[in-house]
């Protein structure tokens, strides 16, 4: 019944939330990592102000598992800023998570929901 | 995660600092954005900058995530250790210095004993191989005839192969084919029978290496197999050396190929070249009769899986038959037996020799390494106690007891690591000196030749002994390690009984060792004063011993005795020359060891007697006018004595006691083994033969009397001088070399350097123990030094309350001294007995003390006390001038 097979998993998974947040905001397009923030924060609604101290790291994290790749550009107001990106294996692997997220969040919403 | 670990790996090597730069361009562009959204909100910047946060802890985040944890705490426990090592630069030296030596020391000797003892054969699967010997009443022998390895040879049984050799040095080798004077180096020749190589499974580097083809009829084959060392050292490593020839005696062998380098027989020492047997009547022309009856050693190969015990027992029958059939009465006694050994490490003659000393050497080397570990941990001890209050600082803010602990063994493996490093570099070359120490041999036997190379055995003894010095100085410390806090902060720090006790006993300990060393190296000094001192039978002043070989001359027979008489006389007629003779052996050693048992011999009207061993020597006229040796009664042999003239021997006082009690031997007579009975002209007194320990029965006959000594490769010409005999060797070897130019000298020296020779293993065990005794010492002392001073550290309170009190400065440090020299008395009280028990089991290699000798006792004990009062001194003083006031206050 669980949507996460083991352990190890189960922490991953827990850990890699910021994560797939960072992959589904680059699914429209590449961005820096200010822009990922902003997005983040917009879509949310404001409930998801992500703390640097973390962001970077995951971005780190992304990149080592080859889910992203980054390369600098110079931004519309002339300033090199780096941007990130999806890879393909970064769009599967979005796919997955998505996938699974999903199925978390039906089944805390039916038990959270449900009468009694 | 597979990708995540190489994408770690791989940007351990890309460029970090570049990295990092990007990172902060990255963020720094990142603030710069957020700033501007908030000015274009209508914020001040200053609210923009908070809420991006502190980009230092940013930025570590961020490198957090590239890091492989463990091994960041690893080099940071690391770098920690080395820097605390830099700042007790004092006790890092002690430290791997005595480390060093401990490990170095061990290395040396383990490398040595490995190429003497251990290393098996650089042959194919050396490990199936034996050799035969025969165990007689009198002895071990490994020597057969040719004969019976054809025996062998023809009923294998439970042998795959069957093969044979024998080594004899010989000079007169030309090479090259050049005409002139005969080469006086030496040569190790030796013999093979035809299937050698093929049973040892060695193939040629170049050419082709002896086969039975080339062993089929006595005196056909004139071939030759040189070794790699000779072909360097003789040819230069000429490529066509291979139908090149040797010339010996007359008889050029063709040289067929060469061995690898490495291969270098089953002797002890090095073999230069290999001719098949059916030359040996050639090779050595000294040796009467055929091949069937040259001397042998037999090598054999056992079949897979066969152990040696297995084969002895299946061949058992065939032993007994050969025995019966080919052994007469007198050359082996029914009780003789046939047993195999294992030849994996080939056939030394001199390895017994050295196996005893090099043991004991591993030992009291060992020993050593003890000590210094010994020291170490209790100066460890003594540092991480004094680091109590640091230790609990770190755990109150965080560390956690396991991380500590990882710190502490870091710096232990640290100190091994260090130790070893230099201890490697000891190593090389202490071996280097041993190794030059041990080829010093005798002229009569071989010369050890040993070569050491660094290989994969001893670097992992060496690996073994780092890490059990490692754990040793680690877990010390860091056994202790399990503060409480509490105490440790507040006050004076955890029980300090229980500590003072491991530490004293730690000190006891080493006290013990050295104690067991000094007195192992006081008994190997006195043996060896005592053997140097000894009254050895003959005058050694004023005299020189000149060993020749005859027989590479190519004479034989009464050719051979010609010669001999020729030099002596000849030498005889020099000025300033007292009296000349000859011996077949020096009077040091050499002489028939198989003189035979006294129940072999049957005397005229006595009863035959067992117990005593004997020996003979094959001498020249005037033979102990020339020694000194005194004669007791009757008469010196003189040139009368010859082959035709009647059998006469003079024999030595405790021969004539032993077989004819207070009676006069004069004029008696008595047989030896092969039948000849010979008559008693003169009693001589005892002198010291074979080596300066033995005393036995001795008997000397004229040589020209004893065809058997003929064929012995070494003969001696003692020359005796009227006065100092300083500055005639020169003269002696123009001499020699006019009578006959192809007559080797192989040696000149004086009785005293005979002597030297002789004693060489003595020397060496007395120098090695008295050297790393006295090591052992000073380690000792700087332990004892530190944990002293650690000690009175730790007390200083205490000793400003005696002082409040009334204790006066020399009051306190006849305290400290007396206290220390207490612990020193229980090591010692410890440590003399097992001395003395370990000294029993070296008993047969001492030689005027016995193994409870008391005055070694007394002056070992002085020496640990002196040393451990002059060690103690030092941190006594420093407390006796405690003052009282800073004292109490410091805690």
């Amino acid at each position: 019944m669980s949507t996460v097979e083991n352990l190890s998993e189960r922490l991953e998974f827990l850990q890699g939330t910021l994560e797939v947040l960072i992959l589904r905001s680059l699914q429209l397009g590449p961005n820096h990592a200010y822009g990922i923030a902003q997005f983040l924060k917009l879509q949310s609604n404001q409930e998801f102000v992500v703390d640097n101290g973390s962001l970077y790291p995951a971005l780190q994290r992304l990149l080592q598992r080859g889910w992203v790749k980054a390369e600098w550009k110079t931004s519309p107001n002339v300033r090199r800023a780096k941007y990130y990106r999806l890879t393909s294996a970064g769009k599967k692997q979005l796919v997955v998570a998505t996938s699974k997220w999903q199925r978390f969040a039906e089944a805390m919403g039916r038990i959270l929901v449900s009468e009694g | 995660m597979n990708r995540e670990f190489w994408s770690k790996i791989r940007s351990m090597f890309a460029g970090r600092t570049r990295a990092e730069e990007e990172l902060r361009e990255e963020l720094e562009t990142h603030l710069q954005l957020e700033i501007e959204d908030s000015v274009s909100r209508g914020l001040p910047p200053d609210e923009a900058r908070r809420r991006f946060g502190n980009a230092t802890s940013i930025q570590e985040a961020a490198v957090e995530a590239w890091r492989f944890p463990v091994i960041e705490a690893l080099l940071q426990d690391l770098r920690h250790g080395l820097r605390l090592l830099h700042r007790s630069p004092g006790f890092t030296a002690v430290a791997v210095l005595s480390l060093a030596i401990g490990i170095g020391a061990n290395t040396a000797i383990f490398s040595v004993t490995d190429a003497l003892l251990l290393r098996p054969l650089p042959v194919k699967n050396p490990r199936e191989l034996v050799l035969f010997r025969h165990v007689e009443p009198t002895g071990t022998v490994y020597n057969f005839s040719y004969r019976w390895f054809k025996r062998l040879q023809d009923q294998p049984g439970v042998f795959t192969d069957v093969a044979a050799s024998w080594m004899i040095d010989r000079y007169n080798i030309r090479t090259n084919g050049a005409a002139g004077a005969g080469d006086q180096e030496r040569v190790s020749v030796a013999l093979a029978s035809g299937n050698y190589f093929r049973m040892l499974g060695v193939l040629a580097a170049m050419g082709r290496l002896l086969s039975d083809d080339d062993d089929r009829s006595p005196g056909g084959h004139p071939v030759a197999v040189i070794s790699h060392r000779f072909w360097e050292g003789r040819f230069g490593l000429a490529p066509d050396v291979i139908g090149r020839t040797i010339i010996l005696y007359d008889t050029a062998y063709t040289i067929l190929g060469v061995t690898p380098r490495g291969f270098e027989g089953e002797w002890g020492r090095p073999a230069d070249l290999w001719v098949p047997y059916m030359m040996a009547s050639k090779v050595m022309p000294e040796l009467p009769g055929g091949p069937a009856q040259f001397p042998a050693v037999i090598l054999a190969r056992l079949q897979g899986g066969v152990a040696i015990r297995q084969a002895q027992a299946a061949s058992h029958a065939v032993f007994q038959q050969l025995i019966r059939e080919e052994a007469g009465p007198q050359r082996f006694p029914a009780a003789s037996r046939l047993e195999l050994e294992s030849g994996t490490n080939g056939y030394s003659e001199r390895r017994q020799t050295f196996t005893f000393p090099l043991a004991v050497i591993m030992s009291v080397v060992g020993l050593v390494l003890l000590v210094a570990c010994a020291n170490l941990a209790t100066l460890s001890l003594a540092r991480a106690a004094a680091r109590q209050r640091e230790l609990a600082v770190r755990l109150a803010i965080g560390a956690t007891q396991g991380r500590l602990l990882r710190q502490l063994l870091a710096e232990a493996a640290l100190l091994a690591a260090l130790g070893a490093g230099v201890g490697l570099a000891i190593a090389i070359w202490m071996a280097r000196v041993l190794v030059i120490l041990l080829a010093q041999g005798t002229i009569n036997a071989s010369r050890i030749y040993v070569e050491i190379h660094p290989d994969a055995r001893v670097l992992g003894f060496t690996a073994v002994i780092s890490l059990i010095t490692f754990f040793a100085l680690g877990m010390a410390p860091a056994f202790r390690s399990n503060v409480s806090l509490a105490p440790s902060l507040g006050g004076r720090g955890a029980s300090p009984g229980g500590r003072f006790a491991l530490g004293k006993a730690l000190v006891a300990g080493q006290v013990a060792l050295c104690a067991v060393l000094l007195f192992g190296a006081g008994l190997f000094l006195r043996t060896l004063q005592n053997l140097r001192g000894q009254d050895l039978g003959f005058a050694t002043d004023n005299a020189l011993l000149v060993w020749t070989a005859p027989v590479q001359t190519g004479r034989t027979g009464p050719a051979l005795w010609n010669l001999l008489e020729s030099v002596r006389n000849r030498l005889a007629g020099l000025p300033g020359i007292k009296a000349v003779s000859l011996s077949n052996g020096g009077v040091l050693e050499g002489g028939e060891d198989r003189g035979g048992r006294s129940e072999q011999m049957l005397f005229e009207g006595y009863e035959a007697k067992a117990g005593m061993t004997l020996r003979y020597f094959a001498v020249g006229p005037d033979f102990f006018t020339a020694t000194g040796l005194q004669l007791v009664a009757g008469r010196d042999f003189s040139s009368t004595d010859s082959d035709t003239s009647p059998p006469v021997a003079i024999i030595n006082r405790t021969m004539a006691r032993f077989f004819y009690g207070n009676d006069n031997p004069i004029g008696k007579r008595f047989g030896g083994r092969n039948g000849k009975e010979m008559e008693i002209v003169g009693v001589a007194r005892d002198a010291k033969a074979g080596s300066a320990r033995d005393s036995r029965g001795v008997w000397y006959v004229p040589y020209r009397q004893n065809a058997r000594a003929l064929r012995l490769p070494a003969w001696c010409f003692i020359v005796r001088t009227v006065a100092n005999s300083d500055g005639f060797t020169p003269r002696i070897r123009e001499e020699i070399r006019k009578i006959d130019d192809s007559l080797p000298v192989l040696r000149i020296n004086t009785m005293s350097e005979q002597l030297a020779d002789v004693l060489v293993p003595d020397r060496l065990l007395a120098a090695v123990s008295a050297i790393f005794g006295s090591v052992a010492m000073l380690v000792a002392c700087a332990g004892i030094y530190g944990s002293v001073s650690y000690s009175t550290t730790r007390r200083t309170a205490e000793m400003g309350v005696r002082v409040a009190l009334g204790a006066t400065q020399s009051g306190i440090l006849r305290m400290v001294v007396v206290e220390s020299l207490a612990v020193v008395s229980t090591g010692l009280a410890f440590g003399l007995p097992i001395a003395v028990m370990l000294a029993r089991i070296v008993a047969s290699r001492l030689f005027g003390v016995s193994p409870v000798d008391v005055p070694t006792m007394v002056v070992a004990s002085a020496l640990i006390l002196a040393v451990g009062a002059f060690a103690a001194l030092l941190p006594a003083l420093r407390a006796s001038r405690v003052d009282a006031m800073t004292a109490l206050r410091c805690e």
